[in-house]
């Protein structure tokens, strides 16, 4: 590969922050962004978010219901598979054991979890990374309500994962005995996607 | 047909300011097979870390064998690739370059039949491709040219197209200015409408080949109305711009 | 920072695209599996970025064409995709 004289790209990484990120990632002020498809505009009259297993399902929210639910807030990086990550962004939301509290399950019925959005996109998780506070089904960011562009009415938190995890416009959580293959997951990327394991695409251990 | 295309090196022998903003660079690409006007290259640029950006342009130099192809360069807000085009590249640099691309959003000479051109900003570069290449061709072939910008001196290409229309072979361009329009401006003010495309466009009747090119709310909404006002869908090739990379 | 995604349109695939097709693929007619719409590569509705592209019907925005290049490999998904159908020269 030839190296371009006098291209620098944007802003990356600095010395102080590089122990912070993943191997192979750039630190960016900017939101990294991958989209698979035009942005969801649903009314919050409209919008439900359920917990399934099989053709079961095991809780429903609206959103007055779901916002009356335990709320926390955390700071977290998040790291894109496209090789950007976002230092300390403010979140809030329900996290996935307070879902699974308010539902009345005291452990998950299932091994693995498929989450729905609105646009048709999925994707899957082991329950191992959803529980124990690793993820929430995220309503606000940076103290406002999180806008339709960035996922909004609400959105997966899984920040522990590549970004492509927390799945924008999440409405359906499906409850899996085995894992399948999410929207990108199907394509190539990892299966799991953990970013200190630089596991971005399927085949990388 | 294609074969590979394979990553090429380019290197900047030209850069001429067009606007403030714009910026047309000729490389001279040993192995260039040629291209026909509406075509289309990707560069790919890299830096010292093994960061790798990659970015589609359109030629907007005339269709033919010639090594020597020009870029027309727009400065994207908080872009990444442009402003190193624009500020950085210097005569004798080097980047990767890959192409020519695309077999849809073309126009040769022999084809047939008027040719009406809407153009949105930056989107005038692959249509400075077909006009260029028609003038070469000495096509006499008849071409309507709508060509929006947001102020006058955002035109590119404005002598040029100038001189094209003096020649009286047949060219005919209408500007509009959209946002700044200054006194004593003797030509269309405002968005590309149903009126205008009809007044100043070739008939449905007339089936022109009709190419849009711009940002993609332009072409989308240009497209629309020439579908409106009675063209025919499949004389209609559209290509969209925008920005790529990183979102806010 | 809070505007809705603008797609770009099947053009902008088509260098990429060049690596898995021998033919000039904006030229392919496809058939989107979801809807039956018909209409050139070209004119598809352009999601993702780089190396992660979707491709949609512009007529009901499923996904037509997804491709995927990882350094490794370049993963085509046409199960979204019904026909392609591309002209040879005519007789």
């Amino acid at each position: 590969m030839h190296i371009t004289r006098g291209f620098k790209g944007r802003a990356r990484a600095d010395a102080a922050t590089r122990d912070r990120v993943p191997p192979g990632q750039y630190v960016t002020s900017d939101f990294p962004v991958l989209t698979a498809g035009p942005t969801q505009h649903t009314a919050l009259d409209d919008w439900t978010l359920s917990l399934q297993l099989g053709g079961k399902l095991l809780a429903t929210w609206d959103w007055k219901e779901f916002e009356a639910l335990p709320q926390t807030e955390l700071k977290s990086d998040i790291h894109c598979v496209t090789k950007w990550s976002k230092l300390d962004t403010r979140w809030r939301g329900v996290t996935i054991d307070d879902l699974l509290e308010a539902a009345g399950i005291a452990e998950s019925p299932a091994g693995f979890v498929m989450a729905h959005c609105d646009g048709g996109y999925s994707t899957n998780y082991a329950i191992a990374d959803l529980i124990d506070r690793r993820a929430m089904v995220a309503t606000h960011y940076e103290g406002s309500p999180l806008p339709a562009s960035h996922g909004g009415p609400a959105r997966m938190l899984v920040p522990h994962l590549y970004f492509w995890k927390s799945a924008k416009w999440v409405r359906r959580l499906a409850f899996k005995e085995q894992d399948a293959p999410g929207f990108w997951e199907s394509l190539g990327y990892h299966i799991r996607g953990d970013p200190w394991r630089e596991q971005r695409y399927a085949g990388d251990e | 047909m294609n074969g590979l295309l394979p990553w090429l090196l380019a290197t900047a022998s030209q850069l001429h300011e067009e606007t403030a903003d714009v910026k047309t660079i000729t490389f001279d690409v040993p192995g260039w097979r040629g291209h026909l006007a509406g075509q289309h290259v990707d560069i790919r640029v890299t830096a010292e870390d093994g960061y790798v950006a990659q970015r589609s342009y359109s030629v907007a130099s005339s269709a033919g064998p010639d090594p020597r192809i020009q870029l027309t360069v727009e400065r994207v807000e908080d872009g990444e690739v442009s402003p190193f085009l624009l500020d950085e590249l210097r005569v004798g640099d080097s980047i990767e370059l890959r192409g020519p691309i695309g077999g849809y959003f073309i126009w040769s000479p022999g084809t047939a039949g008027p040719l009406m051109l809407i153009a949105g900003g930056s989107g005038i570069a692959p249509l400075m491709s077909m006009l260029r290449t028609r003038a070469t061709a000495s096509s006499r072939a008849p071409v309507r040219l709508l060509y929006s910008s947001r102020s006058e001196r955002r035109i590119i290409y404005r002598r040029e197209l100038d001189r094209l229309q003096g020649a009286g072979d047949g060219f005919v361009v209408t500007h509009t200015l959209t946002r700044e329009v200054p006194g004593g401006w003797m030509g269309e003010r405002g968005r590309i409408g149903r009126a205008m495309l009809t007044q100043r466009g070739f008939a449905p009747s007339e089936r022109p080949h009709v190419f849009v090119c711009g940002p993609t709310p332009f072409v989308d909404v240009i497209a629309d109305h020439l579908v409106a006002i009675g063209h025919a869908g499949s004389s209609i090739r559209t290509e969209r711009f925008g920005p790529t990379g990183e979102s806010k | 920072m809070i505007e809705d995604v603008v797609p770009l349109d099947g053009n902008a695939a088509a260098g990429r695209l060049s690596q898995l097709f021998t033919f000039n693929v904006t030229l392919a007619t496809i058939t989107c599996d979801d809807c039956a719409f018909e209409g050139p590569l070209a004119e598809l509705r352009l999601y993702g970025r780089d190396a992660a592209i979707v491709l949609r019907c512009r007529h009901c925005d499923a996904v037509n064409i997804r491709m995927l290049e990882t350094g490794k490999s370049v993963n085509l998904d046409l199960s979204g995709t019904a026909r392609i159908s591309i002209q040879t020269a005519s007789g």
